[in-house]
């Protein structure tokens, strides 16, 4: 304990001993972990707003349906409202959102357009917290109950039927049957998201009047949930499939992982990305390093000489140089820390791509990203990069152990 | 002398020289590879795009763009295909007429664009010919002929597989009926799932005909062998398109998202490389004051003896650049190895397939190395370095021989 203290204080020292090199060696290392979490950062607000664009469009943390509805979506296909115990379960804590809706393909036709499109029936009070529904409408109004006459269209696509707000329109949908569905519903509000493929995509009438102009009585096509914590899903959903087991119902059960491939398959190649680049980034930082305390180390060999020749062991030259090296990544890797958690924090309120952000929305992300302090991964590459000096400067700590008293003190400079 | 000096100086610590040139050879071999990657990704991204459907270049109607109804069509004036012939990187160019429609089977019914194409050179603008999974593509004749290509995830909402009819049902032209029934001779899949599901082709004569278009068309798609030499014709193609009263659109103008997509990438991946650059300059430099400040009785013997501080000063920044050549040269062999290696085996993302598809990419990504990937980086590295060592070299005007001479 008393020898930890003095190595301790010897390399605090010796530190500062040539402070211009330390200062540069701390920038160099600082800036390597500032550039690290700053961007891991933003690269993970730019994964969870594609993350949150796919779920609130409709997808929600889970969707049940019929089965073979995924595979043909088709009115054919078609599940009950969850029945009583479903039906607590669905109320749960755990559960954040829930909504029945009734979604079939369907073409639209105003006075001088037509367009294919998928109709969604909803009930406008449980979409709250559910999907982008309720607080996308920039004209008109949205529906007050599931009874609500009226239609809501996406801005770009009332553009492409050359129609408006107070129009007509006809939607013709197939029926149980196989016969066409024709009704007439004025536009009673317009949306607008930032995907402009999901405003062409999607027309909203509410549940009720979906249900009877496809004359399907209360059936619907889809459940569709959102939780509180999302860590929970795979336990509720596996709670969900144990009850339709017991109560001998076939539904289609699936998270948003299965029914978003490519929202999973981007979120796995950013942190993949985010790994990669840490460790190149340390390799960079390790060249510096070794070669600071390299130099440290040489320039101090009729020292380390002196002190073997007075009784110091070898290794404790080797934990000496370790310790400094410690301290010196670590100054290095706080400060660098530091500074990249108050740089999110500064953009924290929102980062607005501007003009680049036609390009993020092509991606399936949003306008504005707001990057947030991950403790964990930003912890995760400051130790990584802490640590992993810790290792490479073993080679230079070995080295100044392994000078010989006598001929170090002797050589000249 | 002097260069002999610094060569020398150079191997006093080999060891040292070997890291810090090691340290610009990794930096730079990876500002190599990474802007190759992209650019490699960028180029086939905007091909494979491009091809899929848009060609290089459309010519349309004024205001088709933002209204794409089927009344702004435009009738093909005198010569117009002719002028665009003569133009030297223009390979293709075919005409298309597009109108949405009600596609019936027997069980289902599923809204579709209808797209109306000249069945031989479609085949060159457009690789849906050549995706074709089932069935065939519509026969070269341009005939008027009731046969239709349908997207997979359409023939399957629609339950119809080849040799099936179907009836389309839409408006014309003039605002009448638009009634026809087709068999399905083809059915495509694009890895676009919006083509897949919504997309069916039929013969541009049937097309006009159904859709009363009194001969007209909506767009005429360009194409040529590579967009970069493409690009160069844009405007003898928009002279063209204005002299008809017609406008011309290149592929910024078809795919607006995809260059802001582009310009996005870049500009998230220049901080990791600004970062990079600073990280390994800064150890540079530290190197290099440190070969400085440890050889500071040298020079004061130096200095004493007569030597200029400004030859001392020429020696320190020919040991740098002796350094950054070094570590320039081993870099760039290095970063150029690498790139041409995964220019030719590619890059193979076998997980992310499905990502790449969906941005009209193939499962590999190709580098592409030309004389800017190739140097820009290493060269910002080594301006940069040569810039830092501006602090070290004041050093040595500051020096006075005696004091100098006495420095432990």
């Amino acid at each position: 304990m008393e020898k930890l203290k003095l190595f301790i204080s010897l390399s605090w020292r010796n530190l500062w001993r040539n402070y211009r090199r330390t200062l540069i060696t701390f920038s160099s290392i600082g800036i390597g972990v500032w550039a690290m979490i700053v961007l891991a950062s933003l690269m993970e607000a730019w994964a969870m707003s594609t993350f949150n664009a796919s779920i609130n469009t409709l997808t929600g943390h889970a969707q049940i349906h019929a089965e073979m509805y995924l595979q043909d979506p088709n009115i054919e296909y078609r599940i009950d409202i969850p029945n009583e115990k479903q039906t607590a379960l669905l109320n749960s804590d755990a559960v954040k959102a829930w909504s029945v809706r009734v979604r079939v393909p369907a073409v639209v036709q105003s006075e001088r357009e037509n367009a294919p499109l998928m109709l969604v029936g909803i009930n406008p009070q449980a979409e709250n917290g559910l999907s982008f529904i309720p607080d996308s409408i920039t004209k008109g109004t949205y529906f007050n109950d599931a009874d609500s006459p009226g239609i809501l269209l996406g801005t770009k696509l009332a553009k492409r039927l050359r129609t408006e707000l107070n129009k007509r329109v006809v939607i013709l949908s197939q029926g149980p049957g196989g016969d066409i569905k024709e009704r007439g519903f004025r536009v009673t509000g317009i949306y607008e998201v930032e995907q402009e493929d999901t405003e062409t995509q999607y027309a909203f009438i509410s549940l009720n009047k979906a249900q009877s102009m496809l004359k399907i009585d209360g059936d619907i096509s889809e459940v569709s949930f959102v939780l509180h914590n999302l860590d929970e899903l795979d336990h509720f959903l596996e709670k969900y499939k144990k009850l339709n087991t017991l109560s001998n119902i076939k539904q289609d059960i699936k998270s948003w992982s299965e029914l978003e491939p490519f929202t999973l398959a981007l979120l796995d190649m950013t942190s993949g990305t985010i790994a990669l680049l840490t460790v190149i980034m340390f390799i960079l930082i390790a060249f510096g390093l070794v070669n600071t305390l390299l130099m440290a180390v040489y320039e101090r060999t009729r020292e380390f000489g002196l002190l073997q020749a007075l009784g110091m062991k070898p290794s404790y030259i080797m934990y000496m140089i370790l310790i400094e090296s410690t301290f010196l990544m670590g100054i290095g890797v706080i400060a660098g820390t530091l500074i990249s958690l108050s740089t999110i924090e500064f953009f924290s309120s929102g980062l607005d791509l501007g003009a680049l952000a036609e390009g993020s929305t092509m991606f399936g992300a949003g306008r504005i990203m707001y990057p947030e302090i991950h403790w964990l991964q930003s912890s995760i590459i400051a130790m990584f990069v802490w640590i992993m000096g810790i290792i490479t400067s073993l080679y230079p700590a070995w080295r100044a152990s392994r000078e010989v008293p006598i001929e170090t003190i002797n050589k000249a400079y | 002398m002097i260069f002999g000096l610094a060569w020398r100086n150079s191997w006093r610590q080999p060891r040292r020289t070997i890291l810090s040139s090691l340290a610009i050879a990794f930096t730079s071999a990876f500002l190599i590879f990474m802007p190759s990657l992209q650019y490699g990704s960028y180029i086939s991204m905007v091909e494979n795009t491009l091809r899929l459907f848009d060609g290089y270049a459309e010519i349309q109607q004024p205001g088709y763009r933002d209204n794409p109804e089927i009344r702004n069509s435009l009738k093909i004036p005198d010569g117009l295909i002719n002028d665009l012939k003569n133009i030297k990187n223009i390979k293709t160019i075919s005409q298309r007429a597009i109108s949405f429609a009600l596609l019936a089977s027997n069980q289902r019914s599923f809204g579709a664009q209808i797209v109306g194409v000249q069945s031989d050179s479609e085949a060159l603008v457009s690789t849906i010919p050549n995706n074709i999974k089932q069935g065939r593509f519509l026969l070269n004749d341009n005939s008027n002929s009731n046969e239709i290509v349908l997207g997979k995830v359409l023939a399957k909402n629609l339950k119809v597989s080849i040799g099936d009819k179907v009836t389309l049902l839409g408006n014309g032209r003039n605002g009448s009926l638009a009634a026809d029934s087709l068999t399905v001779v083809g059915i495509f899949s694009t890895g676009i799932s919006a083509m897949d599901r919504l997309m069916a082709e039929i013969s541009l004569q049937r097309f006009q005909q159904t859709f009363s278009m009194n001969q007209q068309v909506h767009s005429i798609t360009l194409s040529g062998t590579d967009i970069s030499s493409f690009q160069n014709s844009m405007k003898s193609i928009y002279a063209i398109a204005r002299k008809n009263n017609l406008v011309a659109l290149d592929w910024q103008q078809l795919q607006p998202g995809l260059m802001k997509g582009i310009l996005l990438d870049i500009s998230t991946s220049l901080p990791l490389y600004i970062a990079m650059v600073l990280v390994v300059t800064f150890s540079l430099l530290n190197s290099i004051l440190m070969s400085v400040l440890e050889r500071t009785r040298e020079f004061g013997v130096l200095l004493s003896l007569g030597m200029r501080p400004s030859n001392i000063a020429k020696m320190i920044w020919l040991e740098t650049i002796i350094l950054i050549i070094l570590g320039l040269l081993i870099g760039i062999a290095l970063g150029y190895a690498l790139t041409e290696y995964y220019a030719h085996v590619g890059i193979h993302f076998e997980e992310a397939q499905e990502i790449f598809s969906e941005y009209g990419l193939p499962n590999a990504m190709y580098p592409q190395l030309n004389w800017f990937t190739l140097l820009i980086g290493p060269g910002i590295i080594g301006l940069s370095i040569l810039a830092s060592t501006i602090f070290p070299v004041m050093r040595i005007y500051k020096m006075q021989p005696v004091p100098a001479m006495k420095a432990v």
